[in-house]
């Protein structure tokens, strides 16, 4: 779980190009939207896009990918419980 | 995230109605199923007059816009009756626009050229989806009623318009088989744009209107810098998907020419993100100025434009 949370880090340092940012400045419990990281709705899409190119994971219920995006420990729970690939 | 440092939230904010009350709509359309559009450009002539005099802001607007385009030497008054005149001009291109959309909400046929249907057939044959960035030049959303896409397509909607014109534009994009995905405050019209998109579809965006708390990107334009919505350039660029424009320009009563531009074919592996953003902007603003040389007068942003 810990070396998927670094990718998934790793990940959205590169889709959103957070140049000044590691890994390690992104703490797992910590909301990734609003007061967290300050991610917008746009921002949202990207992570859609990793989950879906990166791990064959396909929204179809608004709630859920809410759910699945507040956090890197909401993420990396959904990953693991429903990817394809 | 910003993709420009020099990127900010806009603090102007677009109402998004249409003029006119809920009566007034409603029996426009009850007249057109009768009458032809044309019957009532005299009264438009007049009707718009109160427009310009009482509309400071639209006014200053168009101004501003007239006082940018190249005037042919004219100064002084003369520039002054220039630019007076094709402000009248360009709100009486207005008004038979909007006489034109409500016609089409009454299900009165528009005679539609099309201009670059291959650049439409092209996309259509492949499997992927494909973005439209719209703008309010011309009747953009006049295409849409008059102009069967060769996919479905998904139309991100701002819900502040009229009780009246929010209802036909439901009935009429139905009776065409448009899908409206409105904006909502929690983002959550982000994931059925994606879905959209991955399932082959076409979303259609409009890129020039700011809303209240949208990320701006500044980009000049008549050489003179303003703002323009970032989103739409990110999410494109976000999905990677072939870009295109559709301009639905106005030549004559109830005849439009559906001008489709390609921008961009989906690959931005050779440029930075942010570079892909900027460049994707770029190419959207230097559309809608070939556009503008050839229909000046339907430039439809009343409200101060720029910066």
């Amino acid at each position: 779980m810990e070396q998927l949370k670094l990718q998934l880090k790793e990940q959205i340092i590169d889709a959103l190009n957070l140049e000044d940012m590691t890994p390690a400045d992104i703490e797992d419990a910590a909301p990734l939207f609003g007061e967290g990281l300050g991610l917008d709705s746009i921002d949202a899409l990207e992570l859609i896009m990793i989950l879906d190119k990166q791990y064959g994971i396909k929204f179809a219920d608004k709630q859920a990918s809410k759910a699945a995006l507040a956090s890197i420990d909401a993420m990396a729970a959904y990953v693991t419980e429903h990817r394809t690939k | 995230m910003s993709a420009n440092p020099e990127q900010d939230r806009t603090d102007k904010k677009w109402s998004g109605k249409t003029g006119g009350t809920k009566w007034m709509q409603e029996s426009l359309i009850s007249m057109f199923r009768h009458i032809h559009p044309v019957v009532l450009y005299p009264v438009v002539w007049v009707w718009i007059v109160f427009y310009i005099a009482f509309g400071h802001a639209g006014r200053r607007g168009i101004w501003h816009y007239w006082n940018l385009r190249p005037c042919s030497g004219r100064s002084g008054l003369r520039h002054w009756l220039w630019c007076a005149g094709n402000l009248y001009l360009t709100y009486l291109e207005f008004g038979k626009a909007i006489l034109d959309r409500f016609a089409a909400y009454s299900g009165r046929h528009i005679r539609v050229r099309i201009e670059g249907a291959e650049v439409l057939d092209e996309l259509t044959n492949r499997s992927d989806g494909f973005m439209v960035l719209s703008s309010h030049i011309g009747n953009q959303e006049l295409a849409g009623y008059s102009f069967q896409m060769p996919k479905p397509m998904y139309v991100l909607v701002h819900v502040g318009d009229t009780e009246t014109v929010n209802e036909n534009r439901r009935e009429a994009f139905e009776r065409m088989g448009l899908h409206i995905i409105p904006v909502r405050q929690d983002g959550s019209h982000v994931l059925e744009m994606h879905n959209a998109l991955s399932d082959g579809n076409i979303l259609s965006v409009h890129a020039d209107r700011l809303f209240f708390g949208t990320k701006a990107i500044s980009k000049p334009i008549l050489g003179e810098s303003a703002n323009w919505p970032e989103g739409p350039f990110r999410i494109a660029v976000a999905e990677r998907v072939p870009v295109v424009t559709l301009f639905m320009m106005r030549e004559r009563a109830g005849e439009y020419t559906l001008h489709v531009r390609a921008l961009a074919s989906g690959d931005y592996s050779s440029m930075q993100r942010l570079a892909r953003v900027d460049w994707l902007a770029e190419q959207y603003v230097t559309t809608i100025e070939e556009m503008l040389e050839r229909y000046p007068r339907q430039w439809f942003h009343f409200y101060e434009f720029w910066k």
